[in-house]
């Protein structure tokens, strides 16, 4: 009795669906077209409920590159997509990419098996309180009780993943709720959604729009709610309004074209040298979408003084209330739909603006001497230069391209070199900084547009740990280019050793093992190792534009690979530690 | 001192998320008392700390959507 699981196994058609033959059901009418993941005895039910259906079950070789598929899944999409583990060590694996789902704010629903109620708290076999371990890192999370709830929680987790700020979910289903008979009315779950999408306060708006008409030296700050709230026409017709330069967090950076050439780029530790000297010397400085993490500002200490004393006016436009002067306190708060804001702030703005032409000067002349001096660096730097590389990469690949990243050095680099062209196109592990995202991201994106090019740009670190979900690239026909930055190190870390840690090298440097071009031949993929820029974008370029898989192997000079600027961790803006020979001070003096 | 007074369906894994946000604020959480109702639970806080804290952990469990209900204001001695 005591480890009697109970339910039908059996049954899946006439009249007597199971619970799991209801969700398959569900997941149809949510318009669910995968299933990612691996199963394990606690999810067996829910998958055997698959079998056969018109949803393509997507088999990863480790939980972390499912649940990490299902983020770059969604930043494709836009929709959440399904991952489904077993219990105990399945949903463990899954803790990660929920944190980084989190922090990034990317829809998905997660459901974990979990041992059969009647065994709750004992210690069953592959018995872990996953609704416990998640709690603060879920939008929400519903563990099933009873059988007439497992369709409504699906429900309710699927619309809360994408309603307001977006985020992940999970739904905890009990083997033998699973199993049960499904019964024929559905149990209500209650939340409150009326607060998740509320209006913004048009008397704000309107006062933002007079600080906005008076600034000198405006500033858009563009954040990864732009980009989900798909307020992009809003903010480039704003900046051309307010001839107001744009500059973006690291998740913000997907939200704008950087062709656009207004775009000063990404601001903060390692974002560009113009970014972080717009907004630091901003008189008016319009937030949107964006939590204030300390990676785009450094430290808060002088911004918070500059709003407290009037010199600067900070409006923070978000849909999130919790974000609004959680590390500074705007001066306008407004709290709504990033678009819709903008949509109404654009209508208020009936004055011709007074904006500075001469600071946009003089961010674009510090724009040209970093490509300056950083040519002249990677002219002189012997095998590949991480900069040149991206540019060479950029080159290589079409405008579309999907470009996905891992987290380390070369994300660095490409948050400060990599233009992006299409908004959304460019998905990255920014407030989490997890490791092993971007080849399983880099499926996830594949398989949400399997007609776009994908290109991951990895570190040989963050391959390392998730590189065994390169089986799917056969198995499922996702067509990726991987392309190692590989330094045989942990660069990033190693960098902070240098700079910050007096040179003390410890636990920071990788044998030559493995050989990356044996690993993707193990997975049937072609690999080369690149001796010159030429080839390395012939390569590349082939590949794309072929819609072929390919690993490449590019070797970088540890020693050579330093990321500059850099904003060292509790510094302000200004501080930024610039390139050898760019001569410049980020701090702007007025006529 | 303020008064947080919530209103979450009757379930600890709601109550749990309630006490998760709570734990990262920073404030001093003086008292707090669960009453259970039919289908409700009602959370009473006391709490002390800076303005800008409480508020900060007021909005975080608003946030929650099982948060049904969340009110902030002077301390009652009748709650």
């Amino acid at each position: 009795m005591f480890f009697n699981v109970g339910g039908n196994f059996g049954a899946r058609t006439g009249d007597s669906k199971r619970v799991v033959d209801k969700l398959a059901e569900i997941f149809k009418t949510y318009g669910v077209k995968h299933v990612l993941g691996i199963p394990g005895g606690s999810i067996m039910a829910l998958y055997d409920a698959l079998y056969g259906q018109d949803i393509d079950v997507i088999l990863f070789r480790h939980e972390q590159g499912a649940i990490h598929a299902a983020e770059g899944y969604a930043r494709v999409t836009g929709r959440p997509a399904v991952v489904a583990v077993t219990s105990g060590p399945g949903a463990a694996n899954i803790v990660t990419g929920l944190a980084d789902a989190y922090m990034d704010s990317t829809p998905l629903v997660a459901i974990t098996g979990q041992v059969a109620t009647n065994i709750f708290g004992r210690d069953g076999f592959q018995e872990t309180d996953i609704p416990g371990v998640v709690m603060p890192i879920t939008k929400f999370v519903y563990q099933v009780r009873k059988p007439a709830e497992a369709t409504t929680a699906f429900k309710v987790a699927y619309e809360i993943s994408v309603l307001g700020r977006p985020g992940p979910t999970l739904i905890d289903l009990p083997r033998d709720i699973q199993l049960s008979i499904a019964p024929d009315y559905e149990e209500r779950i209650q939340i409150n959604r009326e607060k998740f999408i509320p209006p913004p306060d048009l008397e704000k708006l309107k006062t933002a729009a007079k600080y906005l008409i008076e600034a000198k030296r405006p500033v858009l700050l563009v954040g990864g709610g732009v980009l989900w709230s798909g307020a992009t026409p809003e903010v480039l017709e704003l900046s051309k309004i307010l001839y107001a330069p744009i500059v973006s967090t690291l998740p913000g950076k997907t939200a704008v074209p950087h062709d656009f050439p207004l775009y000063m780029g990404p601001a903060g530790m390692h974002g560009r040298a113009e970014a972080d000297a717009a907004l630091a010397n901003a008189d008016v400085i319009l937030a949107v979408g964006t939590r204030f993490s300390d990676r785009t500002w450094g430290r808060f200490k002088e911004l918070q003084e500059a709003v407290r004393s009037g010199r600067v006016k900070l409006i923070h436009i978000d849909i999130d209330r919790s974000e609004i002067g959680k590390n500074v306190k705007p001066t306008v708060d407004i709290v709504s739909d990033a678009k819709e804001a903008l949509r109404r702030l654009i209508d208020f703005l009936d004055m011709a603006p007074r904006a500075s032409q001469r600071y946009l000067t003089w961010l674009l002349e510090i724009r040209r001497k970093y490509e300056e001096v950083m040519a002249k660096i990677a002219d002189s730097t012997p095998g590949f230069h991480p900069w040149k590389a991206l540019k060479v990469l950029r080159r290589a690949a079409p405008r579309d391209t999907i470009t996905v990243t891992g987290v380390g050095s070369h994300q660095m680099w490409t948050e400060i070199a990599w233009d992006v062209y299409e908004p959304g196109s460019y998905i990255t592990s920014a407030g989490l900084g997890t490791m092993g995202f971007c080849v399983p991201a880099a499926l996830g994106a594949k398989l949400a547009a399997r007609n776009k090019p994908v290109l991951c740009i990895d570190g040989d670190g963050s391959f390392q740990m998730t590189m065994n979900n390169l089986a799917l690239v056969r198995d499922y026909d996702l067509p990726i280019v991987v392309v190692i930055f590989d330094n045989r190190a942990l660069q990033l870390v190693k960098q902070w050793q240098i700079y910050l840690y007096q040179r003390r090298i410890i636990a920071t440097e990788f044998s030559k093992r493995p050989d990356f071009l044996k690993i993707a031949e193990a997975y049937d993929i072609d690999a080369v190792k690149p001796e010159t820029y030429d080839q390395l974008e012939s390569v590349v370029a082939r590949a794309l534009r072929n819609n072929e898989p390919l690993v490449v192997d590019m070797t970088i000079d540890s020693e050579s690979d330093i990321v500059l600027p850099w904003v060292k961790p509790g510094d302000w803006l200004t501080s930024a530690v610039l390139p050898k020979g760019m001569d410049v001070k980020l701090v702007y003096e007025e006529d | 001192m303020r008064r947080i007074s919530i209103s979450t369906p009757k379930s600890l894994d709601a109550l749990g998320r309630v006490i998760a946000i709570t734990r990262r604020a920073r404030v001093q959480l003086v008292d707090m008392v669960v009453v259970s109702e039919d289908s409700l639970y009602r959370v009473h806080m006391k709490v002390e700390g800076p303005h800008d804290e409480v508020q900060w952990l007021v909005s975080k469990l608003d946030k929650l959507p099982e948060v049904l209900r969340i009110d902030e204001g002077d301390i009652d001695i009748n709650y």
